[in-house]
């Protein structure tokens, strides 16, 4: 008998939790190499007795939008965006090899190129990419090749090239925050994708989707909270007439 | 309901945005200044269903799993240490970097603070001066006897002594360069100081390798670029409007669930 009110309740909270995932996408509107989430739904199917099935809502999974974001050029010779699919690697604090997508990289004061958090990033060797202190620019071409000129016109090459790796299935990396994505899948170079110097990939939120999202969410609460509030009254008023023909 | 927090970290970043920028627009006039950007990461996330997590006893996984980002936080503000523009002034006392390195900078404690405003002016005694009045390093001392004063690109400076023909040297301005500039702190009055980030400073002339060269009269105007600047505020404000429609969205929700039996 009550089932009416919980297949409504699993609505309310996978919904609630639409919202969430709505919220961060917004909130990481200028978040560099962010990719917007989405949810997906799914029935529960419960057997009840007498062979009657109800099925209530539950929400299955997040998804990532991978689509590459629009490339804001920065003037930032170590601002780096990558065309195509791909990911950096970094060498994290636990010694383990993360991806990442926001390509403003720095210097430490070794000269290695590091993320925003210190990270070193890898080159395709694994190693992190030093570069000598003499350098006065530094160039890095399409394939990730990194190069420096010093004043009198001496140009280092081979200091690195920056990797840019794939994965079989994209969806299966994990977020781990701050940018970072880590699997245990083994990766492999993203041959079909370039980088460019000075610029970088904004998030590719579109505040119109997540807008028309948030109204159809708060609607569809509504809707079932309504639903709640009917049901709930339906049952009072059975109770009320049930209790009066028996008297 | 995590919205209204998520929300509210967004409304946070946006409004960092939003102070970055301005300060980037305030000193668009600023000589030797760099323009800022901040740069935002997403926090942490809430693992659900965990990625990859086994779906059954007969091994097979789940290919996505259910993560809620819990918003966003600042992750740096970074200066972009583009060359500015040179504007010719005409006052000898005025020099330009063009190219890589500091001016060095003593301040009143003692320490040394490095600066690409070359604003210089003499004091009393007859000193290199910033505008705040901090000797600049390697001292030199202009005698009072000069008429007038000669900044070389490669940083000699020499004075013309009334009743003489050739030009005194008086010394060698020294510039320091950095491995990473952007990891410089800015202290404020075009001041920036060392840190672990930056790296030791490296000093030598100007035009040796490694360093840019000294132009006499000049300065180094500010990167900031004005257009780039607005639209990144109206980015940032539109942002922001968003953010504030999230929470209200979230309010209205609970609001809702709170009617639910009236």
């Amino acid at each position: 008998m009550q089932s009416p009110s919980l297949v409504l309740l699993s609505n309310q909270q996978a919904l609630q939790r639409s919202m969430d995932i709505v919220a961060n996408n917004v909130a990481n509107a200028s978040t560099t190499g962010f990719k917007r989430e989405g949810i997906e739904f799914d029935t529960l199917v419960s057997h009840a007795a007498q062979g009657e099935t109800t099925d209530f809502v539950v929400d299955r999974a997040t998804y990532r939008d991978a689509s590459v974001g629009p490339i804001q050029t920065t003037g930032n010779p170590l601002d780096v965006a990558i065309q195509g699919q791909g990911y950096f690697s970094v060498r994290a604090a636990d010694g383990t090899t993360k991806y990442t997508r926001a390509g403003s990289f720095q210097l430490d004061p070794l000269g290695q190129i590091i993320t925003q958090s210190g990270l070193p990033v890898l080159g395709d060797g694994g190693q992190p990419i030093t570069i000598p202190d003499t350098a006065t620019s530094i160039n890095i071409a399409s394939d990730g090749d990194v190069t420096a000129k010093t004043d009198n016109g001496t140009s280092l090459s081979e200091l690195g090239k920056i990797a840019v790796v794939k994965f079989g299935n994209e969806q299966a990396l994990k977020a781990e925050g701050a940018g970072l994505y880590s699997t245990s899948q083994v990766s492999a170079p993203a041959e079909d994708s370039s980088v460019m110097e000075g610029a970088l990939e904004q998030s590719n939120v579109q505040p119109i989707t997540e807008m028309t999202q948030m109204i159809k969410i708060m609607r569809t609460y509504e809707q079932t909270s309504n639903l709640i509030g009917q049901e709930n009254t339906r049952l009072t008023d059975a109770i009320d007439k049930l209790s009066k023909t028996s008297a | 309901m995590r919205a209204l927090s998520i929300g509210a970290t967004g409304m946070e970043a946006q409004q960092l945005n939003v102070e970055v920028i301005s300060n980037n627009i305030a000193n668009l006039s600023t000589t030797g200044f760099k323009r800022s950007r901040a740069e935002f990461q997403d926090l942490l996330y809430q693992n659900m269903r965990s990625v990859g997590s086994a779906s059954s006893d007969t091994g097979t996984i789940l290919p996505s799993g259910l993560q809620v980002g819990l918003g966003v936080k600042p992750a740096a503000t970074y200066r972009i240490n583009e060359q500015g523009n040179l504007t010719v002034t005409n006052n000898p006392l005025d020099i330009a970097v063009n190219g890589r390195g500091y001016f060095q900078v003593q301040l009143p404690d003692g320490t040394t603070a490095y600066t690409r405003a070359g604003s210089l002016q003499l004091n009393a005694s007859g000193q290199f001066v910033t505008p705040d009045g901090f000797t600049v390093l390697p001292n030199i001392t202009v005698p009072t006897t000069a008429t007038s004063i000669t900044v070389n690109a490669s940083g000699q400076v020499l004075a013309t002594v009334s009743g003489q023909t050739a030009q005194t040297t008086l010394g060698q301005l020294q510039l320091a360069n950095f491995i990473n500039p952007t990891g410089l702190d800015a202290i404020g009055q075009n001041l920036l100081k060392e840190t672990q980030a930056s790296g030791s400073p490296i000093t030598g002339s100007p035009q040796s390798t490694g360093f840019g060269s000294l132009v006499q009269g000049s300065l180094e105007t500010s990167n900031v670029d004005i257009v780039s600047e607005i639209t990144n505020l109206i980015t940032a404000q539109r942002a922001y409007e968003m953010n504030s429609k999230v929470i209200n969205t979230a309010d209205q929700m609970l609001s809702t669930a709170n009617q639910i039996k009236s």
